[in-house]
C-alpha cells in the first residue's frame, strides 16, 4: 500500500528514507549499498524496503 | 566503574561499561526502551478525509511519526496541538505538520502520511501527548542492547603458531604479530568459539580460551530522534533513580 512509518519488528522510523531509497535504486545503485548508507543495519529494517510493494497510486482514484 | 565510549553521535552511541552487573545492564536497557517520557500523537481529530486511506490507517500512521521532546518533559507536560490541512493532488508528509510548540515537531520532514489525488483533502488536528514505550511503540524513543565483553586468552608459551585459529575466526580478530598471536578489536567477538575448536583439533587441547567477562558490557544505544542517544542513557538513569527514591519514601512511611 504505502510505505510503513516504522519497522514492524524493532520500531525504527524508516518511512522518511523510502523516497531516497527508490530514487537511488532506480538510478541503478545496488540496494545493499543504499540500505547500508541509509543506516538500515538490521535485517528487520532492510526487509521493510526490499519487500515493499507501493500500491498507493493504484487506489488514488478512490475516496473513502 | 569505568565508561569508555567507542562511538558517540546524535543517533547512536556505543560504550564499554566496566563494573556493572547483568541485572543492572538489563534494567537500563529496558528503561531506555519502555519508560522514557517522550511526545507522540495520541488523539487525532479528523475534520475531513477524502483521500484513499481510512481514518484509522491515517491516525495510526500519524501516531507513529516520532516527535522531538524537550529534555525536562514528564507525564505532567502539557499536550501539544499539531494541525494538518492539505489539499490534493500531493503527498501529505510530516513537513505539513504545523505545531503550536516549536520544541515538539516531527524529527524528519519526510515521513509520508498519505497520497492525495485531485480534489481530495486531509484536515485534522493531532494531540501530542507524553507517554511511555511500554504502552505503545509510538512512544518508544530508541533501542538499547548489550553484550558481555570477551576475554580472549592465548597460551603463548605452548602455542606453536600453527595458524588454525587465524583461519577459523570468521571476523579475523586473531593476527600473527611477529612470533606471538594477538587479538585485535576484541569487542567484535561473537563468542562462536571457532578458534577454540580449531586449536583443539590441531593441538591436543585448546590453547585459546574465550570467556565472557561477567562485569564488563558493551552497551549500544540507538535513538529514534526524540533526543540524542547519550541523553537517553542519562534520562533512563534518572528514571531508575526516581523509582528507587519513591520506593524508599514509601518504605520509611510504612
Amino acid at each position: 500500500m504505502i510505505v510503513p512509518i516504522r519497522c514492524f519488528t524493532c520500531g525504527k522510523p524508516i518511512g522518511h528514507l523510502y523516497r531516497e531509497y527508490c530514487e537511488r535504486t532506480a538510478e541503478g545503485e545496488n540496494s545493499k549499498d543504499v540500505l547500508d548508507e541509509l543506516g538500515l543495519s538490521r535485517y528487520c529494517c532492510r526487509r521493510m524496503f526490499l519487500t515493499h510493494v507501493d500500491l498507493i497510486d493504484e487506489i488514488l482514484e478512490f475516496s473513502v | 566503574m569505568k565508561v569508555r565510549f567507542l562511538s558517540d553521535s546524535e543517533t547512536s552511541c556505543t560504550a564499554v561499561i566496566e563494573g556493572i552487573s547483568a541485572p543492572f545492564a538489563n534494567a537500563l536497557r529496558r528503561v531506555i526502551m519502555t519508560e522514557i517520557p517522550v511526545y507522540a500523537g495520541k488523539d487525532i481529530i479528523i475534520y475531513e478525509n477524502s483521500g484513499p486511506l481510512f481514518d484509522e490507517v491515517i491516525a495510526h500512521r500519524i501516531g507513529l511519526v516520532p516527535l522531538t521532546t524537550p529534555k525536562d518533559s514528564s507525564e505532567d507536560s502539557k499536550s501539544v496541538i499539531i494541525s494538518v490541512d492539505v489539499a490534493g493532488p500531493s503527498m501529505v508528509t510530516s513537513a505539513d505538520f504545523v505545531s503550536e510548540d516549536p520544541d515538539v515537531v516531527p524529527t524528519s520532514d519526510g515521513f509520508p502520511i498519505v497520497k492525495l489525488g485531485k480534489g481530495q483533502r486531509l484536515k485534522c488536528n493531532i494531540e501530542g501527548v507524553v507517554g511511555y514505550g511500554k504502552d505503545h511503540t509510538r512512544w518508544q524513543p530508541g533501542l538499547a542492547s548489550y553484550k558481555n565483553y570477551p576475554s580472549i586468552v592465548i597460551d603463548t608459551v605452548q602455542c606453536n603458531l600453527c595458524g588454525s585459529c587465524i583461519k577459523a575466526c570468521p571476523r579475523a580478530l586473531i593476527q600473527k604479530d611477529g612470533d606471538v598471536l594477538t587479538v585485535v578489536d576484541a569487542g567484535s567477538c561473537m563468542f562462536c568459539r571457532a578458534c577454540e575448536e580449531a586449536c583443539a583439533q590441531s593441538n591436543e587441547k585448546s590453547l585459546i580460551s574465550v570467556t565472557p567477562l561477567k562485569d564488563v558490557f558493551i552497551f549500544m544505544v540507538e535513538s529514534y530522534g526524540a533526543m540524542p542517544a547519550k541523553d537517553l542513557l542519562s534520562t533512563a538513569l534518572m528514571v531508575i533513580e526516581n523509582k528507587a527514591r519513591a520506593l524508599d519514601q514509601n518504605l520509611s512511611g510504612a
